[in-house]
Formats: structure tokens, sequence, C-alpha cells
């Protein structure tokens, strides 16, 4: 077995790619940029502000938990944060995701490989048990499995899912449905409608168009748009609806397919204070305002740019959901009672970060390398804070965060089947 | 002769076996998986033209060229 393993590994080692990093200068396939006057790159990560410090955020005495926002980076492997935040802070700076209070490691595995896919992942995330690559919030024999989401919607909490893919991507997807195929996402959609999920963010409207539509994804009639809006959703598209929007059930579809994740899209950090804002209001509008809410956010094109061993386009990625990091960060700090915990559903790329120097003699250069197209086996970081945050410190599998967070929400028993 | 391209989908969580400019046999694995139900074989010979990622369907399309 262990050979086995060393072959692979020596058989997948093609360094596809370096980029020499050097302070705020990077250079990417011969081009040499600066973060900071670069405006017109279209890597320019300049919209991002670095923290002013690098100290860890606050602990919290307060033990009571009343909300979660639970971040995903999808591909976002330990190097891929430390690859972002040097490239905008340097060797000592801090990503805010880096000076969350507690942090630890996750084991990322799934049912049937060492190497897992973001639906087995997500499902281990959301519904704390294993499955098979591509099986979505049930165990391989096709038992569905209640989502930590789910739970805590059946516990009276406002829920959301947030992305930068279609919405029924597989990592949203698990916390909302349950398909033994990540591909059926016009299933999938059907699904999160038809759960009540408060707020459902991102791309993905070709799926809630019927066949007869030029944009359709689908391969029959259902008008999903229509019929989110006859269960009560409101449908926003545009970034002045969604700024305006009030209600207690909003479906924001910003893009066909993927977002973009350009202007005049809105940015990911947009989307979680808007959807931060909108669950606090619906759960406060409950009939029993103390039920708070659970808002899953996922930074979902790490992992696509590093699919293509794209060192700029990863830092980007990460760059805007660190900002949405920040938001909920902000948010759970003046309020309290907020749980947040940010992790990655594996690494992809097998990104490496080699050379350097002395950064006292201004040798801050770096290499980066790429080790597969795919994604890798390494364990992946997760980071809390607010009331329960130390219970996500060392090393955990990835199943158990959710039951960590059922235990902290007083919901028993979890995992347990979906009725 | 004339040039024929064929298209070939892998799942993108584990590495393509072939890159550009490579020549692959039909019946040549795509990819290392982990499931043998879930290997893709080279349906002709040829070389790889490209190998590009699907972020829609998670999965790197790979065109071969062959002479038909």
């Amino acid at each position: 077995m262990k050979a086995t393993v060393r072959a692979l590994l020596i058989a997948i080692v093609s360094l596809t790619s370096v980029v020499a990093l050097v302070g705020s200068n990077l250079a990417v396939g011969g081009t040499v940029f600066n973060y900071q006057t670069a405006k017109t790159d279209s890597n320019d990560p300049s919209f991002y502000q670095p923290s002013i410090t690098s100290e860890p955020y606050p602990l919290t005495s307060a033990t009571k938990v009343k909300n979660v926002i639970f971040l995903i980076g999808d591909g976002m492997g330990l190097n891929q944060v430390a690859l972002a935040g040097s490239a905008v802070a340097g060797p000592s700076g801090k990503l805010h995701i880096e000076r969350l209070p507690v942090s630890g490691l996750v084991r990322t595995h799934s049912s049937n490989s060492r190497v897992t896919d973001s639906a087995a992942a997500g499902t281990a995330l959301a519904c704390g048990v294993k499955t098979n690559n591509g099986v979505i919030g049930m165990t391989p024999d096709g038992k569905a499995y209640i989502s930590i989401l789910e739970a805590a919607q059946a516990r009276g909490m406002a829920t959301g899912l947030v992305a930068t893919s279609t919405i029924s991507h597989a990592t949203p997807a698990s916390f909302g449905s349950h398909a033994k195929s990540r591909k059926l996402e016009p299933a999938i959609c059907e699904q999160l409608i038809a759960g009540r999920i408060n707020v459902l963010f991102g791309g993905g409207r070709k799926y809630f168009l019927p066949q007869s539509d030029p944009n359709s994804g689908r391969k029959d009639d259902v008008d999903l748009l229509a019929r989110a809006q006859a269960a009560g959703y409101t449908y926003v598209q545009t970034p002045a609806e969604l700024r305006s929007v009030d209600a207690s059930h909003v479906l924001g579809l910003f893009q066909y397919d993927a977002l973009k994740t350009r202007e005049p899209e809105p940015p990911l950090a947009t989307l979680a204070q808007k959807a931060i804002r909108l669950l606090r209001k619906a759960s406060r509008e409950s009939s029993d305002n103390r039920q708070g809410f659970f808002l899953m956010i996922e930074g979902s094109q790490i992992d696509w740019e590093c699919h293509a061993n794209r060192p700029a386009g990863a830092i980007r990625q990460t760059l805007l959901f660190d900002q949405a990091v920040e938001a909920a960060v902000d948010f759970a700090l003046k309020d309290g009672n907020t749980l947040v915990i940010v992790t990655a559903d594996h690494e992809t790329g097998g990104l490496t970060l080699i050379g350097g120097g002395n950064e006292d003699k201004g040798d801050t250069e770096l290499t980066v390398k790429w080790t597969t197209k795919g994604h890798s086996a390494a364990p992946v970081g997760i980071w809390a804070l607010g009331p329960g945050a130390s219970r996500f410190s060392g090393v955990q599998d990835n199943t158990e965060v959710p039951k960590k967070i059922a235990q902290l929400l007083g919901i028993r028993p979890f995992p347990r089947l979906v009725k | 002769m004339s040039q024929r391209r064929t298209i070939v989908r892998v799942s993108a969580t584990y590495d393509p076996a072939v890159r550009v400019g490579e020549m692959v046999r039909s019946g040549d694995p795509m990819q290392t998986v982990p499931d043998p139900d879930e290997l893709v074989v080279a349906p002709v010979s040829g070389t790889v033209e490209s190998v590009q990622f699907d972020p829609a369907d998670h999965e790197f399309v790979i065109v071969i060229a062959s002479q038909s």
C-alpha cells in the first residue's frame, strides 16, 4: 500500500507552474506586476485591504451560541491561505481568517477515496457522515441524512446559503438537498426551494428556467422561479434589487451560471453582509426570537483557480473569501452570541510554497509549485471565533465539525436520518 | 487523411494521467481513480491537444487529435 502511495505521489509530481513572490511583486509566467499599482490587471487584488494588525481577534466569554456562520473555502488548503496572506500582507501579515483565535486541522478523506471531492466533503461537513465522491447528503447505500442547516431549521432557526458557484453546486447542495449525484443540479434546485431556506444567494439561474427559455439548463418545463415566487420567495438578480430587498425569503441569482466574481456583481462579502442582515431579521420575526440563524457561505472558486494551477487567481479568490470572513467576524464581535467557523472542504492543486530566505535581509522570495491539477489528500485548516470556538481546536475528522455545531446548538440526535 | 478531435471528460477530483502533447493509445487510462468502475480510457489513439478544466461540471475536458 505504501509503495502504491509513493508511486502515485511520484507520478503526480509535475512542476507545472513556478511563480516567484517577492514582497508585493508577483511574477506569473514571467509577467511581473505590483499589487499596489496594477489596477488594470485582471487579477489585481487592490480591492482587498489587509488587516492593520496581525493580532488575533478576541476570545469570548459567552457560552450561548445563538447564530452560526459557517464559511467554506472550496479547495482552500493551508498553503492557499499562506500564499494569499503573503501576497497582500507579507510573510508576517495575516488574513482575517488567520486572526480567528482558535485553529485546528481537519482530515478530509471520503468513503471511497483518500482524495475527496466537494460532494463527499460537503456531505461530511453538513451531515456528519462519510459518503462516496459525487454523492450529496446521503451515505453510499442511499440513506439520506439531515444536514446541520436542516436540523437548525427544524429547531426554528432562520437559514441561508451563499455561494459564488451555482447555488446547486456540490457544497451548498450538501446543506440543502439529498441526491445520488452532484450532477443533478435541476433537481437539487427544486429541493432548495422546497426546503424553504430563507436566503439563497449565488449563481445558477439557468436551472430555475423552463427548457423553453433559451438560457435554460433544464430538460423539463418546470419554471422554478415562478414556483419559488408562488412559495413566497422574493427574487432578486441585480445589485440594486439586492440592496433594497427586505423579506423573510429571498432568492438571489446573479448569473445564469456561476458568478463572474467581477463588477457589477455584488462581491461575496456584500452577499454575506446582506444575508446576515436578512437572517437576523427573519429570526427576530419568528415566533420565538431567540432561535437565531444558521448561514453557510462558500468561496467556491478558489478550487477552480487551483484546478487551473493559476496562483494569481487562487490569491484573488481567497481574498474575496477572506472579505466575507471579515464581514462575518464584524457581525459576530458586535453580536456576542455568534459562532464563526471557517474551513475548507479539501485542498486543490497540491500547492507547495518553497524557497524563501531571511526576511530580515529583505529576502522574501517564495516559489509556488503545483503537484496536481486535481484535489489532494492534505488536511485543511479550521478556524473559529465566538462561543464554543474552542471545540474546534486540534485535529478532527470533517464529520466531527457539524456534530460539534449540533452539540453547541443543542440539536440531538445528530447525525440522524431524514424522516 | 483528415484530423479528428475526440473529447473525453474525466472527474476533476483526480489528476489527469495525460498532459498536452502526449501520445495516447486507445484503451490507455486517462486518470488514476479509486473506483475501477469510474475508470475512463482513451477511446482513440492520438495526441492530447488540450486539457481544460470545466468548473460547471467539475471535470477536465481532454481533447485527443487523431488521424481518420
